[in-house]
């Protein structure tokens, strides 16, 4: 049996092209080169991260296309969204508008990097499990990292201070009540008043028991 | 500490004769059948005997989902994978006079630039259907890629690949594209009048509906109290959070694979079409969607990575911009309604007399059926004898609309609920009395003929939704005013009767004892995956940790339909209890063969195969199927309830399986200097028939609420003589956490729907009353109703100001 022959490229405004089917060829694109691209390096959840990359680069590119870290989401590209945030040195930032080269040698948080011990959801993921706070999934990340700065304030908070908190971070799922209630429950855990009783604490800290002291 | 008011399981109806779980499955043979005429589909059980269904459990989703590490449309690459992207119309109306893409081609790193003429099959017809002759356009076309017009702004006319983003950006700009600008219609009514510019060939007239039942005119004529209301709603978009993405490949023995955030991977087939290939060769995969709400109904990506990757013969990823999204992907029709509602003294609605007039956008999309389901639903879930409606869409030169969660059946909600309080008011009534003495309960028809077959429970959430919410506040302060608004609705699940629907699901024990399950449908956020894990877990006796689901792939799982219309519970979950209930007789079977015991005595409990004086464990009951030559392993096809299809004069025994009621009750503080809104608190109560998950029933109740709630209040795509000028979610205001109030989910349960267990959709229903209730609030708090969306702190003050002269004669 002779397959239908796909449809030849029928046009002249086309490059001539090697097949490129997975698998047939898999080595990747040439690295790139030029004077476009600078060298950084970051540390992406505890892992020192060096790469070549374009020099405008945001820092979301960068994270997802250089680094390969793809939970930080691009809802927006304007810093309205907040599914592209990441926690820098401890500060939630939109990375959708923030430049690579401006943070350079930073300590990068994202939504993944709050696990606990050998990819264990970490505290604040489990309260979001239990709780639904994810439905589609994609604000999740963001969400995450924005509820894990306010979390490691070691401040418990009202429910419209979380909501303050939330607010430039859209979810067009939840309603973002039971986001509210995973982050009201997180700060009412035990296990990380235990951690907090003398103030806030760094943001690895409340990612999982196994890290805390 | 959660803001749910249910115990998990929810709150059970009185309902009629019920049946133990077991005892009303479905065989697979029921399963093919079950769902027609009557409620034979109806497979009901009390919620206390279910072990699975009704656990409030965490999603088998979830766990990646908060972990970060979910691969969505967008976040897949493969080696050598290459970039595209759209060369948009920057006009509304306008002839293409001339295409040039030497210069985009002549940079390094562009591969290819297509136009219309480079697809093989460029013009996509749609179906309009159910319109008689006089109405021009029986057939409507788009095509893939503009080649001599564009008709509205944001229309696809170039199809450019690139090594990188960067390059492709470079090469979109470098791509040469002339226009002469034509006339063009940017309002529907314009749009009808004699001699406004045609959008296509043959009118501006795209669709039509009619109903015209009982007596009208003596009804008016005999009526105490008639009152006439006028409304309008805006264009909206679905915004959510992931725009639309795909990265497409030819995989092995030539086969286009196209992995898309996508609500129906059953487009497999109109890409096949477009390229002129087999439908065989064509395979759709459906990661985990990061939001669809109908967005990701209609095609997004899918033709355009197809071709790039036929093109260049490479991996392609397409991901839109917010501002492409937001631009040219099809919204919600914008609707003016005009009520006239006749009533006794009593409180009794006569007769409706209604008038809709929707504005379609360029292409045709969906809209007849859209505008379909908003004639049905028109006169919400009330008895009315004498209904005269006439709906109308009609082409523009204004982006394009489609599916949207509702798709119709909600914006009719702010009509026939605001035209029910005027009638309270007018006649001095409670408007949750009138409402009670009007609705529709088992055994009444729908204006177009239907017979409602299951319980209607709308007095049921009206009275739950009111306890829930309590006494209203009292405003906050001097120059305040609080407002109560309530609203109910119905809304259908399941398609449309003569579409001839049906979902496939496969599940087979593995020798372990876990569970595989397999079926077309797309997860697109709602949980509906898991639904159908903790469907097989209850029927299975496994826990949900023991299945693993694989979904939405065109070729590898059974065809399950769209994530649309809210049918996959209906559906697929069907299917998904025929598959598993047929695999738990096979496997009762195997044991009987093996042990010479008749199979009537044998039952399936948690991990084993029990009957009087034996136990077989599951994984020994599995080895006994293989001796015996039993499989271990089933498909259940679920066929819909069927009927005829409908022509332009509604007139249909049965048009949708089954619908969902529900009312909602909205507290809300209006400040009279400013016009700025406060939402209080939103209780919203449902008779979700059974929840197979309640967390996952909340979840889509308050979802629902919350993009109701943005319509009514925020959100509003504006366009100006059909250029759009909302580019992004700093002009387009999706709710954020501090807009929104607490919102209570109220979850009953009749046990009374066409699902599995007896549950109805409720992925729709929760999204319509949300406008009529902030109206009816709005209402209360200032003196005057607001009958144009979205309710700004403009609009909000003209009725304060409106209301002036007679606000200080208020209680």
């Amino acid at each position: 049996m002779t397959p239908t022959p796909l449809p030849e490229p029928a046009t002249d405004r086309v490059r001539p092209a090697d097949d490129h089917r997975p698998g047939a060829d898999a080595t990747p694109s040439p690295p790139r080169t030029g004077s476009n691209e600078v060298v950084l390096t970051l540390t992406v959840n505890g892992e020192a991260v060096r790469r070549s990359y374009a020099t405008h680069a945001s820092l979301l590119d960068w994270l997802r296309e250089a680094a390969g870290v793809t939970d930080p989401k691009l809802g927006c590209g304007e810093g309205v969204c907040g599914a592209c945030a990441v926690l820098v040195d401890g500060e939630p930032v939109s990375s959708c508008i923030v430049l690579a080269v401006q943070v350079d040698g930073a300590t990068v948080t994202t939504a993944s990097g709050l696990a606990g011990p050998g990819g264990a959801l970490g505290l604040l993921q489990r309260h979001f499990h239990e709780l639904h706070a994810a439905q589609c999934g994609f604000c999740t990340p963001g969400m995450l990292v924005t509820a894990a700065a306010l979390v490691a304030s070691g401040r418990r908070h009202s429910r419209a201070e979380i909501r303050h908190a939330l607010h430039g971070n859209l979810c067009r799922c939840t309603g973002y009540g039971p986001i509210v209630d995973a982050i009201e429950a997180a700060e009412a855990d035990p296990l990380l008043r235990r951690v907090v009783e003398g103030g806030a604490v760094e943001v690895a800290a409340i990612a999982g028991e196994g890290r805390l002291p | 500490m959660t803001t749910t008011a249910s115990p998990p399981g929810g709150r059970a109806l009185p309902g009629p004769a019920e049946v133990a779980a077991g005892e009303g499955a479905a065989t697979s043979d029921r399963a093919r059948t079950g769902g027609g005429p009557g409620v034979t589909g109806v497979r009901s059980s009390r919620a206390g005997e279910l072990r699975v269904v009704g656990q409030a459990l965490a999603r088998l989703d979830q766990a990646e989902k908060v972990a970060g590490t979910t691969r969505y449309a967008g976040d897949f690459a493969l080696p050598g994978m290459a970039h595209a992207r759209l060369v948009r119309s920057p006009l509304p109306s306008a002839r293409i006079t001339r295409r040039d893409a030497s210069k985009a081609l002549a940079l390094p790193g562009a591969l290819c630039v297509l136009f219309g003429e480079d697809v093989p099959h460029n013009t996509v017809w749609v179906d309009v259907p159910g319109q008689t002759v006089e109405v021009a356009a029986l057939k409507a076309s788009m095509e893939v890629l503009a080649t001599s017009r564009v008709r509205f702004h944001g229309e696809p006319v170039a199809l450019v690949v690139a090594e990188s983003e960067d390059v492709l950006a470079e090469a979109c700009e470098l791509v040469e594209i002339d226009y002469e600008e034509l006339p063009g219609v940017f309002d529907p009514e314009a749009a009808l009048a004699p001699g406004a510019p045609e959008v296509h060939d043959g009118g501006n007239l795209l669709g039509e509906w009619r109903i015209d039942r009982g007596d009208c005119d003596a009804a008016f004529a005999g009526a105490a109290v008639v009152v006439e209301g006028t409304y309008e709603t805006q264009l909206v978009d679905h915004a959510y959070l992931e725009p639309e993405a795909g990265v497409g490949w030819l995989d092995d023995h030539g086969v286009l694979t196209l992995r898309v955030a996508t609500q129906v991977v059953e487009h497999y087939r109109d890409v096949a079409r477009i390229l002129g290939l087999p439908e065989s060769r064509v395979r759709v995969l459906a990661p985990f969607v990061g939001g669809g709400f109908g967005g990701k109904e209609d095609m997004t990506v899918e033709p355009y990575v197809a071709l790039a990757v036929l093109q260049t013969r490479r991996p392609v990823r397409m991901v839109w911009s917010r501002g492409e999204s937001l631009l040219a992907r099809p919204k919600r029709h914008p609707v003016r309604l005009a009520y006239r509602t006749a009533a006794d003294r009593e409180g009794n609605i006569l007769a409706q007399e209604i008038e809709i007039l929707a504005d379609s956008g360029a292409y045709a999309y969906l809209s007849a059926l859209v505008l379909l389901y908003s004639s049905v639903h028109a006169c919400g879930p009330y008895r009315v004898a004498n209904v005269r409606l006439r709906a109308r869409c009609a082409y523009t030169n204004n982006p394009p609309t489609s599916a949207f969660r509702g798709f119709g059946g909600m914006q009719v909600v702010l009509g026939y609920e605001s035209q029910m309080d005027r009638v309270a008011d007018a006649l001095g009534l409670s408007r949750v009395a009138l409402r009670k003495r009007n609705s529709l309960s088992r055994g009444d028809a729908l204006p177009v003929g239907q017979v409602l077959e299951t319980e209607v429970a709308l007095a049921a959430t009206l009275d739950a939704a009111l306890a829930a919410a309590g006494p209203k506040p009292a405003p906050s302060g001097p120059g305040r005013a609080v407002g109560r608004g309530i609203a109910s609705n119905l809304q259908s699940y399941g398609r449309l009767v003569w579409l001839n629907d049906s979902a496939a699901a496969w599940v087979g024990f593995q020798l372990d004892g876990s569970v595989t399950l397999r079926c077309g449908v797309p997860d697109i956020g709602g949980g509906q995956a898991s639904s159908l894990a903790q469907i097989a877990a209850e029927v299975l006796g496994v826990s949900m940790e023991h299945i693993t689901v694989h979904f939405g792939d065109s070729s590898l799982t059974p065809l399950a339909g769209t994530t649309t219309a809210t049918r996959q519970l209906l559906m697929s979950g069907n299917a998904t209890y025929g598959a598993c209930s047929a695999l738990r007789d096979l496997l009762l079977a195997g044991v009987a063969a093996e042990l010479g015991e008749p199979v009537e005595g044998l039952r399936l409990e948690p991990g084993a195969v029990v009957g009087d004086g034996v136990r077989v464990p599951l994984a020994e009951a599995l080895v006994a199927c293989r001796r015996q030559s039993v499989p271990i392993e089933a498909l259940g096809t679920f066929y819909g309830p069927k009927g005829r299809p409908v022509t332009r004069d509604l007139d249909a025994t049965r048009i949708f399986p089954d619908f969902t009621f529900g009312s909602h009750v909205c507290d809300l503080e209006v400040d009279l200097e400013t016009g700025q809104v406060v939402l209080l608190r939103y209780v919203a109560a449902h008779d979700v028939g059974r929840a197979i998950n309640p967390r996952s029933v909340e979840g889509q109740i308050k979802g629902a609420v919350a993009q109701g709630l943005g319509m009514a209040l925020l959100e509003e795509v504006v366009v100006e003589e059909g250029v759009n000028l909302t580019g992004g979610l700093f002009q387009y205001l999706v709710p954020t956490a501090t807009d929104l109030p607490e919102i209570e989910a109220v979850v009953l349960e009749s046990g009374e729907g066409m699902g599995p267990f007896g549950a109805r959709g409720i992925g729709e229903p929760p999204i319509g009353p949300p406008l009529a209730a902030v109206a009816s609030a709005l209402e209360e708090a200032t003196g005057v109703r607001p009958t144009t969306l979205p309710f700004t702190p403009e609009r909000v003050l003209a009725c304060v100001a409106a209301s002036a002269p007679a606000r200080g004669a208020r209680p």
